[in-house]
């Protein structure tokens, strides 16, 4: 039996094309497989980092202590109006896309805004913090994350250390369209620290 | 290939300990605002990185293909010499981010808890080196070679970053910037050093040592009587020598059956191929160096 094209095969060369068949689906297999193992891996490593990562920042956040801003009296109204009673004017501080990124990716750099935003408390003492707008940053290529909730977190633990008063207008970057959480579920994170709001 | 099995082994140790490492220091260093730990940790998360890498040029190494035919042992080179870039490189990175918190100063928070935390992980670091000392001992290697010399580095490096870590209580200065700038001086000078050596392996550095050892064992052959141009080939761990040799012996017979005997001699003695062109004559051996670096009979 010839084996010219269009001709029946040998039954050896049958043999020999389902074994190379069978050993590349087999190759294929195990590539497949081994993607999948290094993709969990990553993905549980950096999931590790990141948690690792939000704490540690709280922690820090934790250490700053106090700042030692004046505790203004205020009441607030059935409109959700606030009225900040003070005989001397009032120090207002503006912060705006401090940009806690609350992800593997941004550990550092997350660091170094509580660092910036806590010196500059320190040292301004104001009455009354507004933040205007991108708190968090869960952009995933920057951050590693989609969890808006852990830049914003880190951001409540600090001003709640300081002890200063502060409110917030959400920015696009707080709530992007991929992100975990929706700005009521952020509000209720925040908690009592912008219940002047 | 038992062998090889045993190196992967203790790749794969080294990147669950250091990524352990990493994370420990990260959250110390994250916590306590401690720019040298958080050097360390990154130093620790890199020596993670050099395992993978490790780990891919021993599995490299034992593969076949007849696209290679000496084989991919000098995958082991190669990867040598990313791992001694990416060293230089974090180096440089280092060595910016402690510049900047020298002029930037900011707060450091002493914890006894962290500095106890810190301690051991140095021990962990210099087990881990005993570890790879002792593998390497068993299964010797340039590269566990290596992991043993960096894991010892490694033990002073967070030995330093502990008492920086602990003079910032009382010191007025940013101590912990300056801890991090000769950390990332270590990491460079370490990081050059591993740079010249694999890149001039992979460029064919002369092998003087074997060269030597060869040359000895061929000239003390009989029916031999002059060695020339011995040259070694490396492949990582595959070796492939090449030499003139004369003898006296006449026949074609006895000439090819020194010749096997030579190549035998070679593969049992150095594990190393053999070839040879051999000549017929009597001179004597008299050995010197050639302007290529090479012995050679005059």
């Amino acid at each position: 039996m010839s084996n010219k094209k269009g001709a029946l095969l040998t039954e050896e060369q049958r043999l020999e094309k389902a074994l190379t068949k069978k050993k590349r689906r087999k190759i294929a297999l195990k590539i497949f497989i081994g993607f999948l193992v290094i993709l969990a891996l990553f993905v549980g490593i950096t999931t590790m980092i990141s948690v690792i990562g939000v704490q540690s920042n709280i922690n820090k956040a934790h250490n700053y202590g106090s700042a030692g801003c004046a505790q203004l009296e205020y009441s607030v109204e059935d409109n959700g109006y606030v009225n900040i009673k003070s005989d001397k004017g009032l120090k207002v501080m503006q912060l705006t896309d401090v940009h806690i990124g609350g992800g593997w990716m941004s550990i550092k750099k997350d660091a170094m805004a509580i660092n910036t935003v806590a010196t500059m408390i320190r040292v301004e003492k104001p009455d009354f913090v507004v933040v205007t707008g991108d708190i968090s940053y869960p952009v995933p290529f920057q951050a590693g994350t989609f969890n808006n909730k852990s830049g914003a977190k880190i951001f409540a633990e600090l001003m709640e250390t300081l002890g200063v008063y502060w409110t917030l207008a959400y920015g696009n970057h707080d709530t992007e369209a991929y992100s975990y959480y929706t700005r009521e579920q952020l509000t209720d994170c925040f908690g009592y620290s912008i219940a002047v709001r | 290939m038992m062998e090889t099995k045993a190196r992967m082994r203790a790749a794969v140790f080294g990147i669950c300990v250091n990524l352990c490492l990493f994370m420990v220091k990260l959250y110390v260093g994250i916590s306590t605002n401690s720019i040298s730990i958080y050097v360390d940790s990154l130093n620790n998360a890199l020596d993670s990185v050099v395992c993978i890498i490790a780990l891919v040029g021993f599995w490299l190494s034992v593969r076949t293909s007849p696209k290679y035919p000496f084989g991919l042992g000098r995958a082991e080179d190669l990867t040598g010499f990313i791992t001694a870039v990416v060293i230089v490189g974090t180096g440089f990175g280092f060595g910016y981010v402690s510049l900047e918190r020298t002029l930037y100063p900011a707060p450091v928070w002493f914890s006894v808890r962290y500095a106890v935390i810190i301690a051991v992980t140095a021990v962990v670091k210099l087990l881990l080196g005993a570890y790879y000392k002792f593998k390497d001992r068993r299964h010797p290697s340039p590269v566990l070679k290596g992991l043993f010399t960096d894991s010892v580095l490694d033990f002073f490096i967070t030995l330093s970053t502990l008492i920086s870590f602990t003079l910032t209580r009382v010191a007025g200065v940013p101590v912990d910037g300056y801890f991090g700038i000769a950390i990332s001086v270590v990491l460079l000078i370490s990081g050059a050093k591993f740079c010249v050596s694999s890149f001039s392996c992979i460029l064919g550095k002369r092998e003087t040592e074997d060269c030597d050892r060869a040359q000895a064992l061929l000239t003390a052959q009989p029916g031999v009587t002059g060695v020339a141009n011995v040259q070694c080939h490396r492949y990582g761990r595959h070796l492939a020598f090449t030499a003139d040799i004369t003898t006296d012996q006449m026949t074609v017979e006895a000439v090819a059956q020194l010749q096997e005997g030579l190549r035998a001699l070679l593969r049992t003695e150095m594990g190393a191929d053999f070839t040879a062109a051999i000549s017929p004559g009597t001179s004597t051996v008299q050995i010197e160096q050639n302007k290529n670096g090479g012995v050679t009979n005059v």
